[in-house]
């Protein structure tokens, strides 16, 4: 008997490439989740890493930055918070 | 002896308290005299001697003359005084000579005048009074017996009819005795009067000797031709060629009715008694003709609309207003006017109320019988509608209808996609009906709580939403609530739903003021909403969506083409529950809908490297959001090598696509074609994608030039694919139901490379087959078939039974492990009082629990 394998539909789920943490530092939300004001997660609710190494949701983040008393830091470690380039980063990864 | 005293008093007292009532002192007749020549002692002077010496005045003479006078008249009208049989007594006196008559009238004066013939007579009495009062003895004495034993016949007619003869004899003795002392009357008025007082008397003797048996016969034959009458009125007879013949038995009944009615009348049996007999035959005739004429009879009133008079009822209520005015209160006016008195207007207005109103009764009584029939039965709802307008009606309609509810429906023996028809049918009953929605909520309560009991009740009106209407063949649709699907797609039904009720809308015309039986949050509803009032039933709406998530998780992963029902779907619950209660769906179908454009994006890139390859796998996936699809099982196994190449390729891509996002494949999910390549026959099948990969490892080997078929054995295919025991026994039973594999025994299956080579087994195989195909992929054997989902369930409860056992007390009964977990576990208990019992007998074969004296317990270590 020959089988040959014609057509393959399959199911698969997606996960944020990130190290340890399954919840953003600020809304407790699984990465994979969507943050308090979004409604559909991935692209429409992106996550950021910080170069400290530490992630949240992108709305999260730039909510607190805003925020005077945050002075820009971040509310993990309190270490000035700068954004990695994610491209570079996955792309790296991926390579 | 004061006692003696008294009591002789009391007893004289009594006697003429008695006598003023009953006249207990007149006089029998004097005994005849064989000799009344005049000259005798006894015989006295001749009745025509007296009546020529008038002046003759002397006491003792007045006395003798009044004495002999009074014999003479009383012995000539003196009733019979035996009879034998009914006519005995029928015949008249014979026509006496012209002498004794003379005589007779002669005396016959002076014992009317005594007062002026015999002024000296000291005892004298009146001659009517004695007639009267001679009658009625005679009425007791010999014509009850009589009546008494004419009841005793058979035939209810012929009691009837002899009842009547005999009392007609009777009654023309009595008027012919009567007559004879009349004819002394020269004044007419006091004639006239003593005929109607004797008429008066005689009647209320007569009117009070009815017997049971004559009553009866009566009845009974006033049943039969009032109902042979009105059978003219029948909903057949209305049709546009009546009946000849039913219409002449008809006339002839009433002839006959009418018969009996005036010889009754004329013997004086037309009393009260009888009234309230016609009355309650009348009664009865209308109870029978609404039985006869409308029970089961539903029809819309367009069918009779040609016969409809009134414009206020429809269908039957007209039909039968029409009847009470034509046939019902004619028969009565007729009869009454017999009877001397009339009908009025507002008596047959009446009548026309208590037929609606029993109609309506019956139609109470009926209408779980037309909730069932509906929408034939809408004749039926429109007689209820226009009759039932109290609030006690009301109450009756949905007390009796509650109590059928209880009886037919809420029980074990109907399936509860039996039930669900029925509400829905319940819903647009009541609904035209009675627009308020009051009743239907009153008679609902039970059944949702019922439903409530019912675990499957919401999965079939889910799946009852998403099927698709047109496509659907009867076969199809016989354990889906297709209807359902329907509503959903009826634009017209749906429109109506997005006008916003609000009670401040004051330009409504078509406000009416909340009903009187309302409760107390009441909201008038603007359509009859089917789909809403059936998903309001089925408990909790966190229950709902949980259950709505799962299935349509299923559907979306299945591979159907369009998601177009579903997502009308969601948007009408999204209505109803709230855009975030139902976001995770949302989500799905946004899930689905991304993962179309990614995999077409993704596909286009991988066609490039498969033209290089010579590969020609079409590859595609379905990308989730895994925190937003209820748990989606995963049994990793080793899926066929050119797949996974492939899989490596899409992840890629994918990650490519979308920077920093990893996938993850859930391989048993999805369904997979595949080309069977076989000695005498080439197979192309859709099949699951873990069927698929155990197949492919049979297909693997034949490079190798083994002699014959390839034969696998179970625990190597499972340690070569490392996949789940009971998908690999799924996906074997699946190929050996397709005739491409076949079991050899000892858990080693064989490609079955000629369908011949099947032949030897080929019965039993076959009937496998078949059995398995009916019963679906899911192995048979409930233990190991069990999901993931209620696997992982087991494992939380039994975490929980250990901690208890451990911690709040070392043995626990039954129950109250069952209350326990009921109140603690957060999501609570699913599982029945058995379902727990079999799992704890589980746990004591395996030897983690025990049982001692009806207690759990853990066994010491």
């Amino acid at each position: 008997m020959k089988v040959t394998i014609q057509k393959w539909n399959t199911v698969a789920t997606w996960r944020w490439d990130i190290p340890e943490e399954d919840v953003c530092g600020i809304c407790q939300v699984h990465f994979d989740g969507t943050c308090p004001t979004c409604k559909y997660p991935g692209d429409d609710c992106q996550l950021l890493s910080g170069k400290c190494g530490h992630n949240f949701h992108m709305h999260c983040i730039m909510e607190w930055i805003k925020q005077e008393s945050s002075r820009g830091q971040c509310p993990m470690c309190r270490q000035p918070f700068e954004w990695a380039d994610q491209n570079n980063e996955s792309a790296g990864q991926i390579e | 002896m004061a006692m003696t005293v008294t009591n002789s008093k009391v007893h004289a007292r009594r006697q003429k308290v008695f006598r003023s009532v009953f006249e207990t002192r007149i006089s029998q007749p004097t005994p005849l005299l064989p000799a009344t020549e005049p000259g005798q002692p006894f015989g006295g002077p001749s009745a025509a001697f007296l009546a020529n010496t008038p002046r003759l005045t002397h006491p003792a003479n007045d006395q003798v003359r009044w004495d002999r006078a009074w014999h003479v008249v009383t012995s000539r009208i003196q009733l019979p005084s035996s009879v034998a049989a009914e006519d005995s007594f029928g015949t008249l006196a014979p026509e006496s000579s012209q002498d004794v008559d003379d005589a007779f009238r002669s005396s016959l004066l002076l014992v009317l005048n005594p007062a002026s013939a015999l002024p000296n007579a000291s005892h004298t009495e009146d001659i009517l009074s004695w007639h009267s009062q001679q009658v009625r003895q005679h009425f007791v004495n010999h014509v009850l017996p009589l009546l008494a034993a004419c009841t005793s016949q058979g035939d209810h007619t012929q009691v009837l009819l002899t009842s009547i003869r005999t009392l007609e004899a009777a009654n023309r003795q009595y008027l012919y005795g009567l007559s004879l002392i009349l004819r002394a009357f020269h004044d007419e008025d006091a004639a006239n009067a003593a005929v109607v007082k004797f008429r008066r008397d005689l009647h209320a003797v007569i009117g009070n000797s009815w017997t049971q048996g004559l009553l009866d016969a009566l009845r009974d034959v006033f049943n039969r031709l009032a109902t042979d009458i009105l059978k003219a009125g029948d909903m057949q007879a209305s049709s546009p060629e009546p009946d000849r013949e039913k219409d002449s038995e008809a006339s002839d009944s009433r002839g006959e009715l009418l018969r009996i009615l005036e010889s009754l009348s004329k013997v004086g049996l037309a009393g009260e008694k009888f009234q309230t007999l016609f009355a309650e035959v009348m009664n009865s005739c209308m109870d029978a003709f609404i039985q006869r004429n409308y029970a089961g009879v539903w029809a819309s009133s367009d069918d009779f609309g040609a016969s409809t008079v009134s414009t206020v009822f429809s269908g039957c209520m007209a039909h039968l207003g029409d009847w009470v005015e034509n046939h019902y209160a004619r028969l009565t006016v007729e009869v009454f006017s017999r009877m001397g008195s009339k009908i009025e207007w507002s008596d047959v207005e009446m009548w026309k109320n208590v037929a609606i109103s029993r109609l309506s009764t019956l139609r109470i009584h009926e209408l779980f019988d037309i909730v069932l029939s509906w929408p034939e039965s809408k004749g039926g709802v429109e007689d209820l509608r226009s009759a039932v307008t109290t609030p006690q009606r009301r109450l009756q309609l949905t007390d009796t209808f509650s109590a059928a509810l209880q009886k037919r429906l809420l029980q074990p023996g109907r399936s509860t996609l039996y039930i669900l028809q029925t509400y829905i049918s319940m819903i647009r009953t009541f609904h035209s009906l009675d627009g308020s929605k009051v009743l239907l909520d009153r008679v609902v309560h039970a059944l949702q709580l019922y439903l409530c009991q019912r675990d499957d009740a919401i999965r079939i009106v889910v799946t009852g939403l998403l099927s698709h209407p047109k496509e659907t063949t009867p076969e199809d649709s016989k354990g889906k609530l297709v209807e359902l699907a329907a509503i959903l797609n009826d634009a017209s039904l749906q429109q109506r739903r997005h006008v916003d009720d609000d009670d401040l809308d004051w330009n409504d015309m078509h406000w009416l003021p909340d009903p009187v039986d309302a409760g107390v949050n009441y909201k008038r509803p603007k359509n009859e909403d089917v789909i809403g009032t059936l998903i309001s039933a089925l408990g909790s709406s966190d229950i709902f969506i949980k259950e709505f998530q799962s299935i349509i998780a299923t559907r979306l992963l299945s591979g159907q083409p369009s998601i177009q029902q579903e997502v009308k779907v969601l948007g009408l619950l999204k209505r109803r529950f709230g855009e975030s209660a139902l976001q995770n769906c949302d989500v799905m179908l946004r899930d689905i809908q991304d993962s179309k454009r990614v995999d077409a994006a993704i596909g286009k890139s991988l066609e490039l490297q498969q033209d290089q390859d010579g590969n020609s796998i079409s590859f595609h996936s379905k990308i989730l959001s895994r925190l937003f699809w209820p748990s989606l099982p995963k049994e990793p196994f080793t899926v066929p090598e050119t797949v996974a190449e492939m899989q490596r390729q899409y992840e890629a891509s994918f990650e490519h696509l979308k920077s920093s996002r990893k996938l993850n494949w859930l391989d048993n999910l999805g369904l997979a074609t595949v080309h069977l390549e076989l000695e005498d026959r080439t197979l192309t099948i859709e099949c699951k994608t873990y069927e698929a990969t155990v197949i492919y490892a049979f297909g693997q080997d034949e490079a190798a030039g083994e002699q014959g078929p390839v034969k696998r054995a179970f625990n190597d295919l499972w340690q070569q694919l490392m996949i789940d025991e009971d998908l690999l026994e799924e996906a074997l039973a699946f190929w050996v139901s397709q005739r491409v594999i076949r079991d050899i025994g000892e858990q080693t299956y064989v490609v079955l490379e000629k369908l011949e080579d099947d032949v030897e087994n080929a019965g039993a195989d076959a009937a496998q087959a078949t059995g398995e195909m009916e019963g679906g992929p899911p192995s048979p054997r409930k233990a190991k078939g069990m999901s993931a989902k209620e696997q992982e369930q087991r494992g939380i409860y039994w975490q929980f039974i250990v901690g208890m056992l451990t911690n709040s007390s070392p043995a626990m009964p039954l129950a109250q492990m069952m209350m326990m977990m009921k109140m603690l576990i957060p999501d609570g208990c699913s599982w029945s009082n058995e379902e727990l019992q079999d799992f704890l007998e589980e746990k004591i074969a395996a030897g983690e629990l025990e049982l001692a004296g009806g207690k759990y317990r853990l066994p010491k270590k």
